[in-house]
């Protein structure tokens, strides 16, 4: 069922087993995996259905350390969160990923991949993908001679790619009729407030822009806002414990983390059609799948370093392949393409290469290529891990929204480990595509130098980590590994908030692994009655 | 080997070496091109001098006929091996790099 707070009395006062605050992929997912059962569930949205102006304005803040897109521009503040621009490229973290590195600082999860790994089974098709594959079998299907790498300095990972998957359209209806379940819409949680100890969360307050206010009693707290919000939330949350609540040990908002991204270099090479083939994107049934390249553990381990990826990408001043995708996306939306005489004109220039692709595409199922004479350039560019770092943070600013809470300020950092990685992995990469004769690798200026400055065209990937992160040790984690409160009984949090480590691929589908489990936790606590 | 027949031979060499690779430095004149990569890998690696006169050496020993092979033979063993430098951006083979000293130094 959903519920409009601005249809409810001012004042209201609503109850629930679970109030999940926060209707993104973590939120939706936790409140599908309750459908049926005796638990009621109420779910917490600031937005409504679709995207409104003054609601994603509550998302505004301020950024003074490494730059960074705008807060307001970096999620989205509507039903379905942030799914609602994600493009859905996905992937498992690795088993490095899990492991405290003692040349990482403050790395290591509570818990290893095994412990995920049932929850991503169920996760994969909530995220529209297929059962995991191994290399050796994409491959194959994607009908690709991979080049041979050393596999003791470099190895494949692939991203898998599924159709976008907007939680809040796909699972709406599920929702809606789920007897159990209530979303409330254009409900902005301000405050979460705890008893006179600080140990036990009683209520989040509610407020719209109608001005109404309501207070949500229940057994269960969730925060399932994203990285930026949920630390935000906790550290407007101030009532008790003057420094948020859950912040005893001021490790809230602390360790934010992105996944860099940013040329690395560009390869000189007669060939590049060769390499531009085999790194493009492949279907592999409806999915599709994008190689790219990281270090192995044990390199990892002898080089000292995060664990980062690569990916081919290039330059070409031949336009027919855009303007066929253009043309493509136009008619399956039933429209005219625009620039129609201008396109057609791409296309009958490049005749020769639009054939070609047109071929590649009908009988070998493969993606489009760029006409070789066109290639200007090929590079790399890198998806980073980033080291976790305590500076690296969300504070609260003295500005505040509409609704009167204080806006976030992020200080987003980098350090020596982030880039010393990307000028190692880049050598192990130059030094095997060399050995492979493929051409010579050539860092791009920013790395060539040391210290810790990144490219000005560096960006992160929307994918904003680690803010309440999770340890067992309360001086260095913000949740347990249940995902629960340190000091506080009934108060969690969901979503890349909590990872100790970003590991260097897409967060969406391991948030969801996360809070698969953390519904399961929930409802054993529940059934219990712990 | 008078210097004027090192420079012409080495010149044959890295172009041979180079060549194993698929690539062209970008610069108009290569012989100017490798010596300056050997004035930066020198400067940036003052402890290489030695190694890369004592490379000099070992190619002159090797004669105009042997070069190609000597620095082609130790190119791929350098990449087997993962033993690459970076000069001016580029990751070069050890063997290439010490190579464009020789050159420098001559």
């Amino acid at each position: 069922m959903f519920i409009d707070l601005r249809t409810l009395d001012d004042g209201s006062v609503l109850e629930a087993d679970i109030c999940i605050v926060g209707a993104g992929p973590a939120g939706i997912s936790m409140a599908r995996s309750l459908i049926g059962t005796s638990i009621d569930v109420l779910v917490i949205e600031s937005g409504d259905m679709d995207y409104d102006d003054a609601t994603q304005a509550l998302y505004r803040g301020e950024s003074v350390g490494v730059p960074y897109f705008g807060l307001e521009d970096a999620r989205l503040r509507f039903f379905g969160g942030s799914s609602n621009h994600w493009d859905n490229w996905c992937g498992e973290f690795q088993p490095i990923d899990f492991q405290q590195r003692s040349w990482v600082p403050f790395s290591g999860w509570p818990f290893g991949p095994e412990e995920l790994e049932p929850w991503y089974d169920l996760a994969r098709p909530i995220c529209s993908l297929g059962p995991r594959r191994k290399n050796a079998e994409i491959w194959d299907k994607l009908n690709v001679e991979p080049i041979v790498l050393d596999e003791s300095r470099l190895k494949f990972h692939f991203w898998e790619i599924a159709t976008p998957t907007r939680f809040g359209e796909v699972y709406r209806e599920e929702l809606r009729k789920a007897p159990n379940i209530r979303v409330l819409l254009n409900a902005n949680a301000t405050e979460v407030v705890s008893d006179a100890a600080a140990h036990k969360v009683e209520s989040v307050e509610l407020v719209t822009f109608n001005g109404h206010k309501a207070r949500v009693k229940a057994r269960h707290f969730v925060l399932a806002c994203g990285a930026i919000e949920n630390a935000r939330l906790m550290l407007a949350s101030d009532r008790i414990e003057p420094h948020g609540i859950g912040n005893r040990r001021d490790v809230v908002g602390r360790f934010f983390m992105e996944h860099p991204r940013d040329r690395i270099g560009s390869l000189a090479t007669s060939d590049p059609f060769h390499l531009i083939d085999m790194f493009r994107p492949g279907w592999f049934g409806e999915h599709v799948f994008c190689p790219s390249i990281t270090v192995p553990a044990e390199k990892t381990k002898a080089e000292q370093i995060l664990n980062t990826r690569l990916q081919l990408l290039y330059v070409t001043d031949e336009t027919s392949m855009a303007t066929m995708r253009r043309f493509a996306q136009s008619i399956e939306a039933g429209r005219v393409p625009d620039r129609l005489a201008e396109g057609l004109w791409d296309l009958i220039q490049g005749t020769d290469i639009t054939a070609y692709n047109l071929y590649r595409r009908a009988v070998h199922n493969r993606p489009m290529v760029p006409k070789p004479d066109g290639v200007q350039q090929v590079y790399f560019l890198c998806q980073a891990e980033q080291a976790p770092n305590p500076d690296s943070r969300i504070t609260l600013s003295d500005r505040r929204d509409a609704l009167g809470s204080r806006l976030p300020v992020l200080d987003w950092r980098l350090g020596e480990l982030d880039k010393r990685t990307l000028q190692v992995q880049g050598k192990l990469l130059g030094g095997e595509l060399a050995r492979l004769g493929l051409g010579l690798f050539q860092f791009d200026p920013w790395l060539r130098e040391g210290g810790t400055s990144w490219s000005p065209s560096m960006v992160g990937g929307y994918h904003q980590m680690g803010t309440t992160r999770m340890s067992d040790d309360e001086r260095t984690g913000v949740v347990d590994a249940d995902c629960k409160v340190h000091g506080l009984d009934n108060l969690y949090v969901a979503g890349s908030s909590v990872y100790p480590t970003g590991s260097n691929i897409n967060p969406t589908l391991t948030l969801v692994a996360l809070a698969l489990r953390l519904c399961d936790h929930l409802k054993q606590r529940i059934t219990e009655r712990v | 080997m008078r210097r004027r027949h090192f420079l012409k031979a080495l010149a044959a060499v890295t172009a041979a070496a180079a060549a194993g690779l698929p690539v062209v430095f970008p610069a108009r004149d290569p012989l100017e091109a490798m010596r300056a990569l050997g004035r930066t890998y020198l400067e940036l690696h003052p402890e290489e001098a030695s190694a890369a006169r004592a490379w000099q050496v070992s190619l002159a020993e090797a004669g105009e006929t042997g070069m190609r092979g000597h620095t082609a033979r130790h190119a791929r063993l350098d990449l087997e091996d993962g033993e690459v430098v970076t000069v001016d951006g580029w990751v070069l083979p050890r063997s290439l790099a010490l190579t464009c000293s020789a050159l420098a130094l001559a």
